[in-house]
């Protein structure tokens, strides 16, 4: 429901806007909170400095927005290219060869909600949101199978993993909403 | 009394799942360094490593920024309101 | 530009309001609001504008309607499931009024695309549901300097400001200069 009352302030404003009618909502933030149910309204000022509409933009014209929004998390260092494909397996050669390997490592990266939702059986929880491969403490030789709701997190938890010395790593690709289709019917999609 | 600091959804799960945690001191990095001192994890998702406030988090006295006051100096006193807003996409 | 005797009758509680009225109505008809994004907040949002009468409603959105949309994404009904989202909420649009015009971009807004569309609107309004995406139209509505509503939601909190640079005001990279590590980012 929390987007049906934002879009309607939204269309209110649009509105508003076209009749250059009331007080419109620039240089305002307004928050709205469902749970507390409260609306608060923070100043939101002109940065002198911005780096679009600032004194002294930066930014001429359309940039790369897929580079410009993949900020690495605070500490790492800068993420070395790694060929994605190379540790991706299917839900079903995920199966098969975590079923030839008793020592495997299964490790859920989605957050507790998630997991109360559904899981594959064995895996132990390390939400992403929490994530710190320095203290997993899992064994950097052992092989670690990862996965999440889609197959993109796990893949950040890969890397973030690879970076501190792990080697043998795989991600079920399309993480447990492809394995729900693929390896077990009786588990939800959500 | 003390300052309140509210906390938004994305970060409560540092804080266990608070809405908001009363602390105090005299400036705002006062009351942030009390609310880190109690909840360690919550500090590295709020400022980077030089201690600057994360680019994507905006913190507010009251209702305005305190980049425009006097940053983690400016001032606060018993009553007054900080608000944690990071920045969120959602759309659906 | 007119109303006709149909729209008269439809909008004639707005005509009677002193800070609408038939110069207002006029108004909102000649506008032209770009949607971004056709979902959550999407579905109210165009709703609303199309049965208030707002004269031409551009909806981009590429994906398609999907069971577990349908709790909180009101445009879209079971009957909709495999649709693309832009058709579905084009229908129920005008389904509530057919005075209107609808153009649908069943497609990804890109750095090609963008300033192209938005230079056949307005307004833009930002439902979108990434960050990519949000500082692309940011971008793309100051170079066109077109006002640009904005919301966003996360959980149980949203975010609502218009950013208008061409007047004055901030905009995106004002209140946010950068995104967040995209491994905090829920996908």
């Amino acid at each position: 429901m929390l987007p049906g009352v934002v879009g309607l302030i939204q269309a209110t404003e649009i509105i508003k806007l076209i009749l250059e009618g009331g007080a419109p909502l620039i240089g305002r933030l307004l928050l709205y909170d469902a749970m507390k149910m409260n609306f608060k309204e923070v100043r939101v000022r002109k940065d002198p400095e911005c780096a679009l509409c600032g004194e002294h933009p930066s930014v001429t014209e359309l940039i790369d927005y897929k580079a410009f929004c993949d900020v690495p998390l605070p500490g790492a260092e800068l993420p070395e290219e790694i060929d994605e494909a190379e540790f991706e397996l299917s839900p079903r050669e995920f199966k098969d060869a975590m079923d030839q390997d008793p020592s495997a490592v299964l490790v859920d990266v989605r957050e507790t909600f998630e997991w109360d939702i559904c899981r594959i059986d064995g895996a132990q929880l390390m939400p992403l949101s929490s994530f710190d491969p320095t203290t997993t403490g899992l064994d950097p030789e052992a092989r670690i199978y990862l996965y999440c709701y889609k197959g993109k997190r796990s893949m950040l938890a890969l890397k973030e993993l690879k970076r501190a010395g792990f080697n043998k790593l795989k991600n079920l690709s399309g993480g447990i909403y492809l394995w729900a289709e693929e390896v077990d019917s009786d588990m939800p999609q959500y | 009394m003390g300052v309140v600091i509210e906390i938004p959804s994305a970060l409560k799960q540092y804080v266990n799942n608070q809405d908001e945690v009363e602390v105090q001191g005299n400036s705002v990095e006062e009351a942030f360094d009390s609310l880190c001192k109690d909840f360690a994890e919550l500090k590295p998702n709020l400022f980077d490593e030089n201690g600057k406030v994360r680019n994507f988090i905006n913190v507010y006295l009251n209702d305005d920024d305190i980049r425009y006051a006097d940053g983690m100096n400016s001032s606060v006193q018993d009553g007054d309101c900080i608000q944690i807003v990071p920045s969120v996409a959602g759309g659906r | 530009m007119k109303l006709n005797n149909e729209e008269i009758n439809r909008y004639s509680r707005h005509l009677t309001l002193p800070e609408v009225g038939m110069a207002g109505q006029l108004e909102i008809k000649e506008s032209r609001v770009l949607m971004i994004g056709a979902g959550g907040l999407g579905s109210p949002l165009g709703m609303y504008l199309g049965a208030v009468g707002v004269g031409k409603i551009g909806l981009v959105d590429f994906d398609v309607v999907d069971h577990t949309n349908l709790h909180r994404q009101i445009a879209h009904t079971t009957a909709d499931e495999g649709r693309p989202k832009v058709e579905s909420l084009r229908d129920t649009i005008l389904a509530g009024n057919p005075n209107i015009e609808v153009e649908i971009h069943n497609t990804r807004l890109e750095r090609d695309n963008v300033l192209d569309l938005f230079s056949q609107y307005d307004i833009i309004a930002d439902g979108s549901d990434n960050f990519e995406t949000r500082y692309l139209i940011n971008d793309a509505a100051f170079f066109s300097k077109k006002p640009l509503v904005s919301a966003s939601i996360f959980r149980f909190q949203g975010q609502i400001t218009i950013f208008s640079p061409e007047t004055g005001g901030p905009c995106y990279r004002c209140l946010y200069s950068e995104p967040p590590p995209a491994a905090l980012v829920p996908s």
